[in-house]
């Protein structure tokens, strides 16, 4: 009989080669996820992860993690699997390093990476049921992880460690690259992704900044399209701006773009807050998992007299005092930000005011759920950046792009808001609320997608909607285009009702300047105008002519 | 007519082949089918030397433990003496035996990156290693005349240079702990420095150059990604040709053509067709499914999979037609092995292997069977 290899029995292979805080750490994790589940399986398996982190340093091993098969009891089907994480064999891997490289790192720092590293290398994860009314990106990268063709899809997740090559920013692009599989040109571990944005032979293993995350997607070695989102300056209300903000990542997020979102992980994880308060405003504690304040580690510790050891509770975190004691730090530099990059995986399926996202932090859990206002109360001196990454073809920001590039929003507001734009396509003015609700589709694989793809409720009905507009030859066969659903109700955007009104296709493939006056020029990105109700073509902006030419 | 065979790799199991216990073998033999029905062939086996618990089992016999775990490749094949080297091969084919049944041994293979390594010591110790696998395949090869180990695998290497680490003061905005700064050699430094290293090993193990008795070739795997010696095309032909300009490694030294390796590093078939030296100096073959673009593991090949390994495939029986055979005699080149081993690394499911093997066993008759029928 046929039967399963590599599998490890013996709990204490586990301690000795991940170690004890990390399996404590990762059970916690999957406590958190799934409850109480059934016994995990354990394996040896490769691991894309932690191979690139032994070609990092050169040494032959630990090249495969041990895999964590989690199960959990399903309604309907029985025991199923719910997450498979492959854990890095860090007190292994810390070993080796010191084997070959004996003068690289001192023995207190490999210590620390090896009690308190990130143990979750690559890792995939059905999202619980609990997060059913969400909207969840997957990818299918199971059949490359021993599991069966066809099996459903899985949200990537990892967590960065230094000595991995890399760090937040590194695990976010590996993440997107991993739901962005169909349209990579390649997908690299984390120092891989290092040596990408270093370029050259020197690596300077660190966080990466805004635009080096740039740089590293729009990379021949990755192959896809990433962007800063600029809200235009003439949105001038911040309460605006937020809107915006909140509408366009949720129109990502709904499409299946992954948007790593740069923030301050101080005030996202509420570290600056005293402890009482974190469970109730931050992120972290809103979701469980509340950070005490941790003990200054015994190397700031050694050779000090008791009376000059800092307190624990004197460490205020994000601003280095974990490694330095307080008194040491300038002020300047303890009020600085702690950069950190987050993933947006998903969002709510009802949206609304306080519409909530899923986050994948690579610093502690993945699918940690927050609202905008979360997000923007945790941004960098009030400035949040959102780094959507997208399939190559797509050039059309939401909002907007630097050096002046107009987003298909600003378009939108041209011709449908701002001048009387929309008159000219037989629908009176603010019967409607604006901007309506965006996605990204691919009309080339419109036919080839089914409910198993990942489709939220509501674009299903958009799917067959454009489907039947394909077959009339109403719509161009192939190519990626921003779709936007204008409904009609009661004035004043969220608000909204369920009768649908109109459906503009926008071309995703040009940029366009952000000058308003410019409106000609915005009337060459509409593609095409349906009114939702009769599914028929209003208008269609024909090229040839140059002219808007109503059809009905 | 040219044949080429199928054969497995042991790293798919990490419990290895000294420790292991693993009765897959005969599972493996029971179901490949041939024209004629079962095969009465034992499907030929190559042997993983650098799985960890075969490296504690070999440290503990043969006096090397009190080390610190973990135990390396370069420490523990480095540190063996011949009288070691004689018992460990005793110990290999009785437990092949034992475990896997009468089966060829076709080739070893390791992987001791740090071959290439600016220190001394370490390149050292692993130099001593692949000349002591080398010398435990032609201990293999004299103990049966079953066991004909025709190459021993190695990776080329790794490009890392020199690191600093320290603990981070202050500037950076990110949750870096330290300042970590490592440098990568410059390719052409680093090749000169792989061919230093396997003059050496070539050297440790014959005491004489020009011997090339009872040899198994050397063959340098790539491995994708920035951190390799031989990591693309480029790399490729650039170590191919130096390897044809020195006299020593020119009939030693060849190429494992991984075939899910060159595909991710972006290598076509035609490019090798066109590029003799490299061709020429193929001397063994690894078939495994994978991501097109990714290296997540081995996987169980596709449809689509099998499809485009079939020019590959055509490309190996290309390798074992007697014009290539003698031509490579003429030149004095290392000859193909004549198989196809199967890699799935650290398989979950016996059954994956079993699959595949069969799988590949049948992509190579229909292939033939289309040579066949385009000759007549």
């Amino acid at each position: 009989m046929p039967f399963p290899l590599n599998q490890i029995d013996n709990p204490s292979v586990l301690e000795e080669q991940i170690g004890k805080h990390a399996i404590v750490r990762v059970d916690r994790l999957c406590r958190w996820l799934f409850g109480p589940g059934t016994e995990p399986h354990y394996h040896f398996a490769p691991s894309i992860i932690t191979r690139s982190e032994c070609e990092l340093f050169g040494i032959s091993g630990p090249r495969f993690a041990i895999r964590k098969y989690v199960f959990t009891e399903k309604e309907s089907e029985g025991r199923g699997i719910s997450a498979l994480f492959n854990l890095r064999r860090l007190q292994w891997f810390c070993n080796s390093i010191r084997n070959a490289h004996p003068t690289l790192f001192q023995e207190d720092q490999l210590a620390a990476f090896a009690d308190h590293g990130g143990a979750l290398a690559d890792s995939l994860i059905i999202p619980p049921k609990r997060y059913d009314a969400f909207h969840v990106m997957r990818c299918n990268l199971g059949s490359y992880y021993g599991l069966e063709a066809g099996s459903p899809g899985l949200l990537p997740f990892l967590q960065h460690i230094q000595l991995g090559g890399g760090m937040c920013a590194q695990a976010c692009i590996f993440m997107s690259l991993c739901l962005q599989e169909q349209y990579a040109s390649g997908i690299s571990g984390v120092a891989e992704l290092t040596a990408i944005a270093n370029e050259g032979n020197k690596l300077n293993v660190k966080g990466l900044e805004d635009s080096q995350i740039i740089r590293v997607l729009n990379s021949e070695k990755c192959g896809l399209a990433a962007f800063r989102e600029v809200i235009a300056p003439n949105w001038n209300s911040s309460r605006t701006r937020s809107r915006m903000l909140s509408a366009a990542l949720r129109a990502y997020a709904l499409s299946n773009v992954p948007v790593i979102c740069v923030l301050d992980l101080t005030k996202f994880a509420g570290l600056h807050l005293p402890y009482f308060l974190r469970r109730w405003f931050s992120v972290y504690g809103k979701n469980g998992v509340v950070l005490r304040p941790r003990k200054t580690p015994a190397a700031d510790c050694r050779g000090r007299p008791p009376a000059k050891i800092p307190a624990a509770k004197d460490c205020k975190p994000g601003a280095d005092c974990h490694t330095r004691p307080p008194e040491e730090i300038p002020t300047a530099e303890k009020r600085k930000p702690a950069k950190h990059a987050v993933l947006v995986v998903g969002c709510d399926r009802t949206g609304g005011l306080k519409s909530r996202f899923l986050l994948n932090d690579p610093a502690k859990y993945p699918l940690f759920q927050a609202t905008f206002r979360d997000l923007r109360n945790a941004a960098i001196n009030q400035n949040l950046t959102l780094i959507p990454v997208l399939p190559p073809a797509v050039k059309t920001p939401l909002l907007g792009r630097l050096p002046g590039i107009g987003g298909v929003m600003e378009w939108s507001r041209v011709v449908q808001v701002v001048a009387d734009g929309s008159s000219a396509f037989g629908v009176s003015e603010n019967s409607r609320h604006w901007p309506g609700e965006w996605s990204l589709v691919d009309f080339g694989t419109l036919s080839q997608r089914s409910g198993n793809d990942n489709i939220p409720v509501a674009q299903c009905h958009l799917q067959s909607m454009l489907l039947e507009a394909g077959n009339r030859g109403d719509l161009p066969p192939i190519g990626w285009y921003w779709v936007q659903q204008l409904r009609t109700g009661l004035l004043g955007w969220p608000f909204r009702r369920s009768t649908s009104s109109q459906v503009w296709i926008w071309d995703s493939k040009a940029d366009g300047p952000m000058k308003p006056e410019l409106r000609a020029k915005v009337m060459e990105r509409v593609v095409a105008v349906f009114d939702c109700d009769s599914v028929s073509l209003v208008t269609r902006y024909t090229r040839k002519s140059g002219k808007v030419g109503a059809t009905k | 007519m040219e044949a080429i065979y199928p054969s497995v790799i042991t790293s798919f199991d990490t419990t290895g082949i000294l420790a292991g216990k693993q009765p897959i073998y005969k599972l493996l033999d029971a179901a490949l089918s041939t024209d004629s029905g079962k095969s009465e062939i034992a499907i030929p086996i190559e042997l993983y030397v650098s799985m960890e618990p075969d490296l504690f089992r070999i440290a503990r016999s043969s006096g090397l433990l009190g080390r610190k775990r973990p135990l390396m490749t370069e420490d523990v094949l480095g540190g063996l003496s011949a009288i070691h080297l004689g018992k460990l091969t005793k110990e290999i084919v009785k437990k092949v035996g034992l475990h896997c049944g009468e089966r060829p041994i076709i080739a070893l293979a390791t992987y001791i990156p740090e071959i290439s390594k600016r220190n001394q010591a370490t390149a050292g110790k692993s130099e001593s290693a692949l000349a002591g696998v080398i010398h435990l395949a032609r201990l293999l090869r004299e103990s049966s005349p079953l066991h004909k180990v025709f190459v021993v695998e190695a990776v080329a290497g790794s490009r890392f240079s020199t690191g600093v680490a320290s603990n981070r003061s202050g500037g950076s905005n990110d949750d870096a702990k330290l300042n970590l700064n490592i440098e990568l050699d410059e390719d052409h430094v680093v090749q000169d420095r792989v061919i230093e290293r396997l003059e050496n090993v070539v050297n440790e193990v014959t005491g004489v150059a020009s011997k090339n008795e009872g040899w198994p070739t050397i063959a340098l795997e790539l491995e994708p990604g920035p951190f390799f010696v031989l990591r693309d095309f480029e790399t490729l032909c650039q170590l191919a040709e130096r390897i044809d300009r020195n006299k020593l490694l020119y009939d030693k030294v060849g190429f494992n053509m991984d075939i899910s390796h060159w595909r991710i590093a972006g290598i076509g078939i035609h490019e090798i067709r066109e590029h003799v030296a490299v061709a020429d100096r193929i001397v063994h073959a690894h078939i495994s499914g994978h991501h097109p673009h990714a290296h997540f593991g081995d996987s169980i090949p596709t449809e689509r999979d099998w499809l485009a390994f079939e020019p590959w495939i055509e490309l190996t029986l290309d390798l074992m037609t007697p014009i290539m055979q003698k031509r490579r005699t003429e030149r004095a080149l290392p000859q193909f092995s004549g198989f196809v081993s199967v890699e799935l690394e650290a398989s979950q499911h016996a059954d994956h292997l079993i699959h595949v093997v069969n799988e590949l066993n049948d992509r190579i008759q229909k292939v033939k069977a289309l040579r066949t029928q385009s000759m007549r």
